[in-house]
């Protein structure tokens, strides 16, 4: 059969269901059930672009509308929720909505009646309720948004102010670095490379459970993807891999695309969720890629991956080349001072003193370290040591 | 004027079951005979400074009266056989699909020349459809204000869409673009 043809079908069963509904109760539900089923198989099999669209949004409408029909409501949330992370016009976008609606308040009076069913079923509407603000403010925004929510051991409401000050903070240094390896400053253009692109800023919160809104600076300029969505996707795999405790190789391999400064920032984020018993949920999503994603980190995983990064300390190093002129090296104490063509001076020691031995003052030379990065006791602030691992005259 | 043949719905309507248009021609003439007209009525296009003549030659039997006794179920289906018909001699379209919104079907129209093979619903018209039994002239034009209000269209991505409001009693019935 054609699409046109299921979907004459459907919509012809859901007409004999509306005729049985106020004699044959039962029957009529049957018969939405199964209208809902191939209606739903049809909207699954288009693709949310914008070139698809009216026929898209009317389809996800209608699956929910007949879901609603059939008293499925998770499903016609489902659908509902669906429909609406496409391109859907205003009024069927309204339309949509009123669905949707209808669906969370039957959801919440069958979850009330069935005491065995209201925790799981009020997790779905807060689910899908979330999924619904956040696939908005992201449309009318035109950005990805982050909904990022942090709660301790007090409850699930509320913060201190200084532990929201150090995981925002903490937050915002981890998307940054993991930026900068996503993005090598060697292979992106200038473009890419503008701070506006991953810093964050927060413009609402979700009143009930603490719940910050956070937008990108900016979306995309001259770039044809959303930047930061990479990185998010990066964050969403390692956290997703580092759940399963047996792809620990799997989670260190992935972890060495990201060596130095990210996976530092991940660690100190992580050690700090930790020592204060703070755990992390967060959720994103991108008008261009038209789907919810997120991440939960809890305190037993936060301190598995912690002593994870502690213990594999390459993770923590990254190995540089700086090019230029000397300015100084001392083959008795190991340490030296270059004045790299792009980054200015750079100053540090080494262990092979020797290397040291004959370099001209004056003269070009490509510097090969290893970059050692490490926090200071008192400050907790990032600090970084040079390790001259091999060098190279330029002729 | 416009000469409409009651009887052509069996035939315009391709892409639905005959069934539909069955039920529909049979809602229309019982709508109509139930006020008391016959064939070869008049019918008022309000909004047009026009009429069309309707005609029929289906015999109203009892068994149509019984089928719809619920007179608001035979409007509603009257309704939307006047409005096909409407659709077919006003426009380019022809009535096509359905789709469920709410506790209600969404009708819409697609080109006359068009395959139905592709995506359901592109460069589809929406097509809201509203029928009276026996309206009075404030119930009627309420109700062809209530239909006309469609949301702003917010960009270019607004649909086209028909008002189509029959009222049987006179009968008359306005089809506008909106």
């Amino acid at each position: 059969m054609t699409i046109a043809q299921r979907h004459n079908h459907a919509i012809d069963l859901a007409e004999k269901a509306f005729a049985l509904a106020s004699t044959d109760e039962a029957r009529a539900r049957d018969l939405f059930t199964e209208a809902y089923q191939i209606e739903r198989e049809i909207a699954e099999g288009i693709e949310a672009r914008k070139a698809n669209e009216p026929s898209r949004s009317i389809l996800y409408r209608s699956a929910a509308s007949l879901a609603l029909n059939a008293e499925l409501y998770t499903q016609s949330l489902a659908m509902a929720s669906a429909g609406l992370r496409g391109f859907p016009p205003e009024e069927i976008k309204l339309e949509i909505q009123s669905v949707f609606e209808q669906a969370t308040a039957l959801l919440a009076q069958t979850a009330i009646k069935t005491d065995d069913a209201t925790a799981a079923d009020l997790a779905i509407i807060e689910d899908w309720s979330e999924n619904a603000l956040l696939i908005e403010e992201a449309k009318s925004l035109d950005r990805p948004i982050l909904h990022f929510a942090l709660s301790d051991a007090h409850d699930h409401n509320s913060i201190s102010l200084e532990n929201l000050a150090t995981f925002t903070d903490g937050w915002q240094k981890m998307v940054t670095n993991f930026y900068k390896k996503v993005y090598p400053r060697s292979s992106a253009t200038i473009e890419i490379l503008n701070p506006e692109y991953w810093t964050m800023r927060a413009f609402a919160f979700t009143p009930g459970s603490f719940k910050l809104h956070l937008e990108a600076s900016r979306r995309k300029g001259l770039i044809p993807t959303t930047p930061l969505t990479r990185v998010l996707e990066v964050l969403t795999a390692i956290i997703e891999t580092g759940q399963e405790e047996d792809l620990d190789e799997e989670l260190i391999e992935l972890l060495r695309s990201y060596k130095g400064h990210a996976l530092v920032s991940l660690r100190n984020f992580l050690g700090q969720m930790v020592e204060k018993g703070i755990e992390v949920k967060y959720k994103w999503y991108d008008p261009a890629n038209y789907d919810v994603y997120g991440g939960r980190i809890d305190i037993p995983f936060a301190n598995r991956i912690n002593h994870l990064l502690h213990k594999q300390t390459e993770l923590v190093r990254e190995t540089k080349t700086f090019t230029g002129t000397v300015r100084g090296a001392n083959d008795k104490t190991g340490k030296w001072l270059i004045e790299d063509e792009t980054e200015g001076d750079k100053k540090g020691g080494t262990e092979f003193k020797n290397l040291l031995t004959g370099v001209k003052i004056g003269q070009s030379y490509v510097f090969t370290c290893e970059e050692i990065i490490y926090q200071e006791e008192v400050t907790m602030n990032e600090k970084t040591d040079l390790q001259l691992i091999q060098l190279k005259p330029i002729k | 004027m416009i000469a409409i043949n009651l009887e052509e719905l069996r035939s315009i309507i391709p892409d639905l079951t005959s069934s539909w248009a069955g039920e529909r021609l049979d809602a229309a003439l019982f709508c109509l005979d139930h006020n008391g007209h016959s064939s070869t009525t008049k019918m008022e296009l309000t909004g047009r400074n026009d009429h069309c003549n309707l005609s029929w030659t289906t015999k109203i039997d009892q068994k149509i009266k019984n089928t719809y006794n619920d007179t608001q179920e035979a409007t509603e289906k009257g309704a939307e056989g006047m409005a096909a018909l409407l659709v077919d001699k006003l426009t380019k379209y022809k009535v096509v699909r359905r789709s469920l919104k709410g506790t209600g079907i969404d009708y819409w129209m697609g080109h006359k020349d068009e395959s139905n093979s592709g995506l359901l619903f592109q460069d589809a018209a929406r097509l809201e459809i509203s029928g009276l039994l026996s309206g009075s002239d404030s119930q009627y034009s309420t109700r062809v204000k209530q239909k006309s209000l469609q949301p702003a269209p917010s960009d270019n991505t607004g649909l086209p869409a028909y008002v189509s409001v029959t009222d049987f009693s006179k009968p008359r019935t306005t089809f506008i673009k909106v």
